[in-house]
């Protein structure tokens, strides 16, 4: 009753993939984090073209998914069968909702509605009810295959034999791309214990589930219909696994918790799985008589040959699917999505080439061999592992650092692991009281304070310098000349630097954009709300209208919320966020420069380009690709094009006269990872190669000799704005350890020092914390969401080594950790 | 009794399977040992972070966390000027020589140990350090002073 199943399938998929799409948009609403990183910058053109013609998009959807009921609407409501009339109705019932909802979405476009922070129940969980609804449909057709008496439950050897199988040949095909495409790094652990633990691993997570399908077949076997029970038994387990996919591995990164993220969960859960059902059992209408309920759902019915040539497709597809995600996956969420759905076809593909062991009869053998085999090998193999390497006379083998390198290198063993293990540093009251503190910064609405460093006073400073503030997103310290001499592909930046204070020990407090920016132009700590009162507590921008700059911006997370009345030009806003170009913005700036008159008032310039970013970079390869000194290929090559741009824009303002009558600002936002121990990107990390940052200055003529500072201090991005209140004659008062200091004081003076004092650095995105300690040479870090803890010493150049948190460095560092949020919170609730 | 290999009833095997989960629950997870990293106390962190300014206690105190935190920069700061206090300059200027191998971006540690080797006689090695203080810390006067006490003492 599908008519051509070819037909059928396709137009079904790509309805439920409208659907499923419009349910991903509203979920990413549900989340003011999510909506605000990856919807509001416009990231993602094909994402804003879906959402501007969805109504276009659901009309097709709902054309598509009814067309595939035409042959049960054809075959007419006066059927000897009951359950075939109720189908008849409800398929009746469908077309006639949702084609009045296409209609009425024609003249009311929705979607284009939603925004940030409210729940839409037409969209979430109503997006997928037609999933819901047409589920049901196939299921009333479908019926008589699951209630055929005599059918059996999963036979027990055959569970077995596909748990096994399957775990053995995800792990072979993990370790062979592991081995090919990540570097070799686990500290003391040797390829064999590391293969040999992660098999163990894998192993176990089969077996669990190979024990659940064995409790959900025993008690199927104390039916009357088992085939049915099953069959129903596994679709709510997969509905639940599905749910807790979502809910524990998706979410948490996105910040999206609370009754609503449980609902989308569930609702996604429930959707897809029946979705997957019905369409199984409506395009296999020849079911062998001994399918069990398992059967119905999951096997290959194709022949064995062809599930081999298909298993190796599988993982080939997933290995080169890891290596796009990986660039752009902050959260491991891309990653955890592929492994798992590789996994289920996978053994979608064994259990149909195990049809010969479908035969009757349970032991306790195969009960409870392989289930005791597997919990030994789990906690021996790397017992035995330690052992030998000591013996051998090895040493600093840790554990936690081989399982970490599952995490990047095989996400499924990853997962397990995790799931597997327990960390001794993860102190359960540090944590909930880590949790407690996140949870009120994240609650709180904050109140405006007093961010500006000086009082501005009504008259312009006597001297304004043309202010170039340059903040490349993700541009890496280590990635320029002046900071490391390996690099050659940034001769004009050199060359500039030459003549410029160049800080060598400069960081970001915030990992990522989100809050890294604003941070900078309030001069001090931000919240993760710090949008609702950012026009009160930005302290740059009051000192560029009192100087009266002619202010020029290209910025995609700040400028929205300047103030009405500064004045100001935004360069180039066509370009969406993405594409944002430091080379097209300096030839706009030229321009802009060029229009000025000699009398009129000095430019204040502020771009935050992306050349560098990983969405930008990760077209470009991996490790295999990069140069030969060790950079990263696709980035290298991109910054060495802006520093041709950049030193074509100094000789520019040489060649006007203006250079020395400029303060020329270089500096990025954050760091990232660009493949380093195996991590890309930068939104969750706080790893040293995210939160070191470039920040090279060159001050005007005039002001070059009447300034010292400190370049081996520990400098922060808030420095930036009281450093040019300094500069432009502001008497700057010192706020406290929750703002930056002027990075330049006059010459009898000495900069005060960062020595003595820790500092709190976070993630903007990501429940990940960390200190700074020792102006800046000893970093400790704290995932709250991994229960994981790291510490560097960052001495060596250029970004130090990882050491192991002792005890008294892991006291010290949570309490700082917990009193700096507590400060923040103090700072914008003063109640 | 049932042998090993004998069919196993539904019922038993959900009782089966369920004393697997139990087992697997009581056993894991897996603890993950901690390897040592090299002896440090909270005493010694702490003790850096307040700046002691001299003393027999404050001496004996630092000499124990160097020896014990030998990479703690700021240690080493603290014990060399204690050990300038209590007029032992050679001491002073051994910590800090290890101190700036570590850290060699640290100007007031140049300075420091510039001023002990001027009043030692060794200008020209004193003039090397102060002109890396004024490196990291360009137009600071103090510097500039002292480079150019040291250049005037290098000429004599």
């Amino acid at each position: 009753m599908t008519g051509r199943p070819i037909a059928f399938v396709t137009a079904r998929l790509g309805a439920a993939g409208v659907f499923l799409l419009t349910w991903a948009y509203g979920t990413t609403a549900l989340s003011p984090f999510a909506f605000d990183m990856f919807v509001k910058p416009r990231l993602f053109t094909w994402l804003e073209t879906f959402v501007s013609w969805h109504h276009l998009w659901f009309l097709a959807a709902a054309l598509a998914s009814s067309a595939t009921l035409v042959p049960l609407l054809a075959a007419g409501r006066h059927q000897a069968d009951a359950r075939l009339r109720l189908a008849w109705w409800a398929a009746v019932g469908y077309v006639a909702v949702i084609g009045a909802v296409s209609l009425w979405l024609l003249a009311n476009p929705r979607l284009a509605l939603v925004t940030s922070g409210r729940l839409d129940l037409l969209v979430v969980p109503g997006a997928l009810l037609p999933l819901v609804w047409l589920a049901a449909i196939d299921h009333l057709v479908g019926w008589p295959v699951l209630v055929r008496p005599a059918a059996p439950e999963t036979a027990q050897r055959r569970l077995v034999v596909t748990g096994l199988a399957t775990a053995g040949w995800l792990w072979f095909a993990h370790q062979v791309r592991s081995a090919i495409v990540t570097p070799g790094d686990a500290s003391a652990w040797s390829p064999m214990i590391g293969g040999a633990w992660a098999l163990a691993l894998d192993a176990a997570v089969f077996v669990a589930a190979v024990m659940i399908l064995t409790l959900v077949a025993a008690v199927a076997a104390c039916t009357r219909l088992p085939r049915a029970w099953e069959y129903t038994l596994v679709l709510l387990v997969g509905a639940a696994a599905a749910t807790a996919v979502v809910h524990r591995l998706v979410f948490p990164p996105l910040l999206f918790e609370g009754g609503a993220a449980a609902l989308s969960a569930v609702s996604l859960g429930v959707a897809t799985v029946l979705m997957v059902a019905g369409l199984r059992l409506r395009t296999s209408e020849e079911h062998r008589s001994d399918d069990s309920g398992l059967d119905l759902l999951l096997a290959y019915r194709g022949h064995p040959a062809t599930a081999g040539v298909l298993m190796v497709a599988v993982s080939v597809a997933a290995a080169f699917a890891l290596s796009m995600a990986e660039r752009i996956d902050w959260a491991t969420i891309l990653t955890t999505l592929i492994v798992l759905t590789e996994a289920v076809l996978v053994s979608a593909l064994v259990l149909g080439t195990t049809r010969p062991l479908q035969v009757p009869g349970w032991s306790m053998v195969w009960l409870l061999v392989p289930g005791t085999a597997v919990l030994l090998a789990v906690h021996a193999i790397p017992k035995i592992g330690l052992a030998s390497i000591e013996a051998t006379g090895g040493g600093g083998a840790d554990l936690s650092r081989l399982v970490d390198r599952y995490r990047v290198t095989d996400p499924l063993t990853g997962l397990a692991a995790a799931a597997l293990t327990a960390r001794p540093e993860a102190d359960p009251r540090f944590y909930r009281e880590l949790l407690d503190a996140e949870a009120r910064l994240s609650r709180l609405e904050p109140r405006p304070v007093a961010t500006q460093p000086a009082v501005l006073g009504n008259t312009v400073p006597g001297y304004r310098p043309y202010v170039f503030l340059f903040v490349i997103d993700s541009l890496r310290r280590d990635y320029l000349s002046p900071y490391n001499p390996k690099v050659s592909f940034t001769p004009a930046i050199d060359e500039w630097a030459r003549e410029a204070f160049v800080f060598r020990n400069a960081f970001t407090q915030y990992g990522g954009t989100w809050l890294s920016i604003p941070a900078i132009w309030t001069g001090g700590a931000v919240t993760r709300r710090w949008g609702a009162i950012f026009p009160e507590i930005n302290a740059l921008e009051p000192l560029i209208a009192n100087a009266g700059y002619d202010f020029v911006v290209n910025d995609y997370t700040v400028a929205e919320l300047f103030r009405p009345e500064t004045r100001r030009t935004f360069l180039d806003p066509s370009i969406p966020s993405v594409d944002t170009d430091l080379c097209r913005n300096l030839a706009s700036l030229q321009s802009h420069l060029g229009e000025g008159t000699a009398t009129g008032p000095p430019t204040f310039a502020y771009l935050a380009p992306m050349n560098v970013h990983i969405l930008n970079t990760r077209t470009g390869g991996g490790l295999s690709q990069a140069t030969d000194d060790g950079f990263y290929a696709s980035y290298a090559s991109r910054l060495r094009r802006i520093d041709a741009c950049f030193g074509a824009f100094v000789t520019n303002l040489k060649a006007r006269g203006l250079y020395d009558e400029s303060i020329i600002i270089l500096s990025s936002d954050h760091g990232d990872s660009l493949g380093d121990e195996g991590r890309w990107g930068h939104q969750f990390y706080l790893f040293p190669e995210d939160l070191r940052v470039p920040l090279i200055i060159s001050l005007p003529k005039t002001m070059r000799a009447t300034v010292t500072t400190d370049l081996g201090r520990l400098a922060f991005l808030t420095d930036i704005t009281p450093s040019l209140y300094a500069l432009l004659g502001h008497s700057v008062q010192e706020r406290g350890p929750d703002f930056g200091q002027p990075l330049f004081v006059p010459p009898t003076d000495a900069p005060a020092p960062r020595r003595r004092s820790d500092h709190l650095v976070m993630s903007s995105y990501g429940s990940s914390y960390g200190v700074l300690r020792r102006n800046g040479r000893v970093l400790y870090i704290v995932d709250l969401v991994n229960r994981r803890e790291e510490a560097f010493s960052l001495f060596r150049e250029p970004l130090g080594e990882r050491q192991p948190p002792d005890d008294a460095l892991r006291r010290l560092g949570q309490a700082a950790i917990l009193e700096g949020l507590r400060r923040v919170e103090r700072l914008y609730d003063p109640r | 009794m049932r042998g090993p290999g004998a069919p196993v009833s539904p019922h038993l095997r959900v009782v089966a399977v369920i004393a697997m989960f139990v087992a697997a629950w009581l056993s894991l997870p897996v603890r993950i040992e901690r390897p040592s990293a090299g002896p440090s106390s909270e005493d010694c962190l702490t003790l850096a972070d307040r700046s002691p300014k001299g003393g027999a206690d404050d001496l004996g105190a630092l000499e124990r966390c160097a020896a014990l935190q030998p990479d703690d920069v700021e240690i080493l700061a603290d014990l060399g000027s204690v050990y300038e206090s209590a007029g032992r300059p050679r001491d002073a200027e051994a910590v800090y020589r290890r101190a700036l191998d570590r850290d060699s971006d640290y100007a007031d540690l140049h300075a420091r140990l510039g001023r002990l080797l001027l009043a030692r006689g060794e200008a020209a090695e004193a003039r090397r350090h102060a002109e890396r203080a004024l490196t990291l810390q360009p137009n600071r006067q103090a510097l500039e002073d002292l480079v150019a006490e040291a250049a005037h003492q290098a000429v004599r």
